[in-house]
């Protein structure tokens, strides 16, 4: 999948031209989203000046294709490994829109006063026991009212168990307070992982 | 919109900062590099071995790696050089024994420099891992007071390295604690039910515990990971625990 590439040069932004060198790749195999589009995931929630709140941003790999794509936009990228947020750092100096957050996604009252304002869409990719939990508690104090929500289910990390069986267990969770618009196994690409597309109730 | 991005940076880096010079994070890092660093000081022995063994033939055998790797990178031998990096005697009787029957290989001049810088840089890994282990001992000693005297300073070290931070380790249990550093074994025992879960992990090397005879050693394991747990929780709370915790040990060493 082909994106084109928005880093600043010379006060302009680049333009799409998929016959020019500006395209990158976006390697579905890296990136949950970019597998998830790759299995035919028919509604992505984003527009070009939309307000993100990437949870579990990592290096930033994905994060930088979604400022590509937002690029009116302003995303915001929570993570709580140092190591990783110093290269996350250096990619919010390349671009205009990314701004990041060294704090626990689990913890929202930590970064509250730092995001002041309510965002149209909250990516959480944080690969821990209690996902669902934390994508409320954050849904709660961010989300706008009609927002959307990408969720990344790792059911590893929730637990050994039958892959189906969990995933019928916590889209239960999800339906409380979401309503979901779509859903992908990723399954050439990651194993035994989910992306769910919802909308806040 | 535009936001106060600067806010972002200065808040960002300001914890990161702070997260990655703790203390514990620092004594992490160096123990990872110490349990690599043997690997590759053997590898790089072996490699010299290839030479040194035309050279010095049989010395291997006399002596230790340290001086093995001393007298690879001299440039002359004779009496006085072999005295100066501080070998016995005997060994040096050896040595110069094998030069007079002529069974080493004299070699091209080239060669010979490219083989003692190879030695010399062996040397300078030794001093490293020798440094390292030091400053780690005073890391650890200067941090954890109590952690350090109740499970000696390199005990506690892999401790940390396992845990992941001091924070998570101070919340593991006495009997975790003892645990630390055989999960393998323990996860193995409890997927085949067998009976034989261990007993010990890291504190199997601790100094009061090596000498115990064997029935006495799991109880013995048991009482210091208890006091253990409880020192930590003192580093934690920035009290000094050592004394009590010592007389406490030895009282039960006795019984």
């Amino acid at each position: 999948m082909a994106i084109k590439n928005l880093i600043k040069e010379n006060g302009d932004f680049f333009t799409l031209d998929l016959n020019n060198k500006e395209k990158r790749y976006w390697d579905p195999t890296r990136s949950k989203v970019c597998a998830a589009l790759k299995k035919g995931l028919n509604f992505l929630p984003l527009k070009a000046d939309s307000t993100i709140l990437y949870l579990g941003a990592a290096e930033g790999y994905t994060c930088s294709y979604i400022s590509d794509l937002a690029f009116q936009g302003i995303i915001f990228g929570v993570d709580f490994s140092a190591h990783s947020m110093q290269k996350f750092v250096l990619l919010c100096k390349e671009r205009e829109n990314l701004y990041p957050i060294l704090g626990d996604a689990n913890k929202p009252e930590d970064y509250k006063q730092l995001v002041d304002c309510k965002v149209d869409l909250i990516i959480q990719d944080v690969a821990q026991k209690n996902q669902i939990e934390i994508l409320t508690k954050n849904a709660k104090e961010f989300l706008k009212p009609e927002g959307y929500v990408i969720l990344s289910l790792k059911t590893t990390a929730i637990s050994q168990r039958d892959t189906r069986a969990i995933i019928d267990e916590e889209i239960r969770k999800f339906e409380k307070e979401f309503t979901i618009v779509d859903k992908r196994r990723l399954d050439p690409f990651e194993k035994k992982h989910m992306i769910i597309v919802g909308k806040k109730k | 919109m535009t936001k106060h991005k600067d806010l972002f940076f200065k808040y960002t880096i300001s914890r990161l900062k702070t997260e990655l010079e703790r203390a514990d994070q620092r004594i992490i890092a160096i123990s990872q590099i110490l349990s690599s660093l043997p690997k590759n000081i053997n590898e790089i022995f072996e490699e010299l071995r290839i030479i040194g063994d035309i050279l010095y033939p049989n010395m291997e055998k006399e002596l230790t790696l340290e001086e093995y790797v001393r007298l690879c990178s001299l440039e002359e031998i004779s009496e006085n050089t072999l005295k100066k990096i501080s070998l016995d005697k005997t060994k040096i009787r050896k040595i110069l024994e094998i030069q007079e029957m002529g069974l080493s290989a004299e070699l091209e001049k080239d060669e010979k420099i490219i083989f003692i810088n190879l030695a010399k840089n062996l040397q300078a890994l030794l001093d490293t891992k020798k440094s390292l282990e030091a400053l780690e001992e005073k890391m650890v000693k200067t941090n954890y007071p109590n952690f350090s005297e109740i499970a000696t300073p390199a005990i506690a070290c892999k401790m940390i390295e396992v845990a992941g931070s001091f924070e998570r380790l101070s919340r593991f249990p006495a009997s975790t604690i003892q645990l630390l550093g055989a999960e393998n074994s323990f996860f193995r025992a409890l997927k085949t039910r067998s009976k034989k879960t261990p007993k010990y992990g890291f504190i199997y090397a601790h100094p009061l515990l090596i000498n115990l005879n064997k029935k006495d050693k799991g109880k013995f394991a048991r009482t210091i990971s208890a006091k253990i747990a409880i020192a930590i929780k003192a580093d934690l709370g920035g009290k000094d625990l050592r004394k009590e915790l010592t007389d406490k040990i030895n009282s039960k060493l006795k019984k």
